[in-house]
């Protein structure tokens, strides 16, 4: 009987213990919660410290100030087509120069209000196939030079 | 004589009385009494607090931030703890950036609470909870913080101290940015120490709300703006960029910027020859005339036996890609006149003009547009060239996109989506003209950069259309039109073969020189560079490059397209 008593009160004891403990435990979880919310609230603050000084006006100060830039005279700057190393031919226009009084279209054109199909600008794909051939044109060509140059000697009447 | 055994067992049992007691009492307190006893304890320990869940963000397109609320506090004093314990009143008010008799102030009040300091920033804080003072408290609170300062602040808007929407897209959508009330259960301990005891609430953070607006081009946009204004010291200017194939808006500057009004939606002006696009397409659409007709635009041209109409320039007979391209007011006055007064109104509604565009934005104006009688000669010859009616610069430049995306009006947007969900898909408002009609009106608005007022909105290799605008304002004192006060205005889209931005530049009276062409189109031509800079537009005209020299213009563009705004085009003509 003895060993129950002790037992029991070891039990009691126990459960105390760990009462304690896990109040003890989730006035530290508080604590440290709240930590981390405050370490939250100083990262926002520093992310939109890093914002400010990241804007496109800031930039453009620093770039003034601190390197000594100047924005380039706009007709310094073309723009190159990205797949050829020279400025794009003129794609086929969207829009056809008007031509004269005889090619309007004829009576009966659809007026303001009534139902029109929708007309989708689609994008031209004679420009990118363009492109994409002459790229796998250019590729083939300097694959077939490797090859021949691995193959052939230099002197080989093919080269010329 | 009691044996060894009895006698311990005597005082085993004498000595578990007391426990007995105990483990008695126990039950009572822990058994039957426990539910009162808990009560009364919780009653006494527990709390909560309210937290807000900041409001949302606003972001670009590309997904800066515009604006955003920053998590801050507020400081109060409880008057009564604070008497005996003035020697602290100066740090405190050194720590808040007070006048110290404010936080002396402050102290007389009799209640147990005097707010002190709203918003405060993390330095303030940190130093104010450096000075540990008893007698102070602190709220949670949320600030509202631009990182790009004055960018797009007339579309942003502003908030109240309380975090709610006063203006612009703040106030439209102050529903769904406003952040809820969070509700925390607490335990609290003698020494104050708290336990959370798991939200009574689930928090919902608010969506973010994505805009249209290019961060990169609205500032751009804005420093033209800025510079234009700065030359030329107009009342007011306002220039839109708009996407004609989704009528999304991605970059609109007004100057001076103004977070409680919008000029881009709410300012209405005459737009003068900027209007001509539409009595163009009408009379185009309506088989009134074609490219090649020569309409007489002698003048001065007797419109009524007391009314004339006159053009800047003389001018003769012209065809019609000429009237457009020389901008003569005559020539257009006819054409309206052809049109008559419901024509020419179904057109400019048709266009958006005289209505709403349908953009959330709150306070857009309508403008002003009446439909004239066909009798009202004067009335409609002057609608016909821009004049009598009013419009916005968001109208404008949403007419204008309608022309370059083939002839649907579209509903302009700013705002691109709510959170998560998807971007919507353009909505048609209507189509405005026959693809055939727009082309050839395309064609008009491509002279006026080639041959007419437009030249020094041309941009080397970029094929280029659009209107120069210059009316007069109406003088309110006198109730006639100035003759020193314009509005200097151009409107158009660039590449015009494949148009990726509709621009509009307005300046309400310019000092010096007030024509669109020296005023509006200068800025249009800058802002269209940078545009096309920025998105990796090619050219689509061949460029001639000469060594050493900036690259000169192709042999239909402007020989000398000038650099300074003052300059005039080689031909100057009615803008």
């Amino acid at each position: 009987m003895n060993r129950w008593v002790a037992a029991a009160a070891g039990g009691a004891f126990l459960l105390v213990t760990e009462q304690i403990q896990a109040t003890h435990l989730g006035f530290e979880l508080d604590k440290t919660q709240r930590s981390v919310r405050e370490a939250r609230d100083h990262e926002a603050h520093l992310r939109f410290q890093l914002d400010q000084e990241t804007t496109p006006g800031e930039l453009a100060v620093l770039a003034r100030s601190r390197l000594g830039m100047i924005p380039p005279n706009p007709d310094a700057v073309v723009l190159l087509d990205q797949a050829n190393d020279r400025p794009v031919q003129a794609p086929p226009p969207l829009f056809a120069t008007a031509g004269p009084a005889e090619e309007l279209s004829p009576a009966g054109a659809p007026r303001v209000g009534t139902a029109e199909p929708h007309i989708a600008i689609a994008e031209p794909r004679v420009g990118a196939a363009e492109r994409f051939d002459r790229v796998r044109s250019a590729g083939a060509s300097i694959l077939r030079t490797q090859l021949l140059s691995w193959l052939l000697p230099p002197d080989s009447p093919r080269w010329r | 004589m009691l044996s060894l055994r009895a006698r311990l067992h005597i005082a085993a049992a004498l000595a578990a009385v007391p426990l007995f007691a105990i483990a008695a009492r126990l039950v009572q307190l822990q058994v039957l009494e426990r539910k009162d006893l808990t009560a009364k304890v919780l009653c006494e320990l527990r709390a909560s607090k309210s937290e807000r869940i900041l409001r949302g963000r606003i972001l670009d397109r590309n997904g800066y931030v515009l604006a955003e609320s920053l998590p801050s506090w507020s400081v109060s004093l409880d008057p009564q703890m604070a008497r005996g314990r003035e020697s602290a009143f100066p740090s405190l008010a050194a720590a808040l950036r007070l006048p110290p008799q404010e936080v002396r102030r402050k102290a007389r009040g009799s209640g147990r609470s005097a707010m002190l300091k709203r918003q405060l920033g993390p330095d303030e804080l940190e130093a104010v909870k450096a000075l540990k003072l008893p007698f102070v408290a602190f709220t949670p609170d949320e600030r509202r913080a631009y990182p790009n300062a004055d960018l797009a602040a007339s579309l942003l808007g502003s908030v109240s101290a309380d975090g709610r929407g006063l203006s612009g897209l703040e106030l439209e959508y102050d529903r769904a940015l406003s952040g809820k009330l969070h509700n925390i259960a607490l335990l609290r301990d003698g020494k104050g120490h708290t336990m959370a005891l798991g939200s009574q609430d689930a928090p919902e953070s608010p969506p973010d709300l994505t805009l249209t607006i290019d961060r990169g081009l609205q500032h751009y946009a804005e420093a033209a703006l800025a510079e234009a204004v700065e030359r030329h010291q107009p009342l007011w200017g306002a220039a839109v960029i708009e996407d004609p194939s989704t009528g999304e808006i991605l970059a609109m500057a007004s100057s001076p910027p103004d977070p409680l009004k919008s000029r881009i939606f709410q300012q209405v002006y005459e737009p003068g020859s900027t209007f001509k696009t539409v009595t163009a397409a009408a009379a185009l659409e309506e088989k009134l005339t074609h490219p090649g007709e020569e309409i007489d635009c002698t003048g001065p041209w007797a419109l009524t036996p007391h009314v004339t109409i006159k053009d800047h320039e003389p001018e003769g007979i012209l065809p019609l890609e000429l009237v457009m391209a020389h901008s003569s007011n005559i020539g257009m006055a006819k054409l309206g006149l052809r049109l008559g007064g419901e024509r020419l109104y179904r057109y400019a509604r048709a266009f958006g003009f005289g209505a709403r565009t349908g953009v959330r934005f709150p306070g857009e104006s309508a403008g002003l547009l009446k439909p004239r009688p066909s009798k009202d000669r004067v009335g409609l010859a002057t609608n016909a060239f821009g004049q009598g009616l009013a419009v916005t610069p968001l109208q404008i430049v949403n007419a204008y996109a309608a022309v370059a995306n083939g002839g649907e009006l579209l509903e302009p947007r700013v705002v691109r989506a709510v959170g998560a969900s998807p971007a919507p898909k353009p909505t048609v408002v209507r189509r405005v003209a026959s693809p055939e009609t727009i082309r050839l009106l395309n064609s008009l608005l491509e002279g006026v950069i080639l041959r007419g007022t437009g030249m020094s909105a041309a941009i080397p290799g970029y094929s280029t259309a659009g209107k120069t605008g210059t009316s007069q304002k109406l003088d309110p004192a006198t109730r006639r039109y100035s003759s020193t006060d314009y509005i200097a205005s151009f409107a158009g889209y660039v590449p015009s073969r494949r148009p990726r931005f509709v621009i509009a530049v307005i300046m309400d009276s310019p000092r010096h020189q007030y024509y669109g062409s020296e005023v509006a189109a200068p800025v249009f031509a800058k802002l269209a560079r940078e545009a096309l800079a920025l998105y990796g537009v090619p050219p689509d005209k061949p460029l001639l490059v000469t060594p050493d020299r900036a690259p000169a213009a192709a042999p239909r563009a402007p020989a000398a397209a000038p650099k300074a705004p003052a300059a005039r085009p080689a031909a100057p003509r009615t803008p």
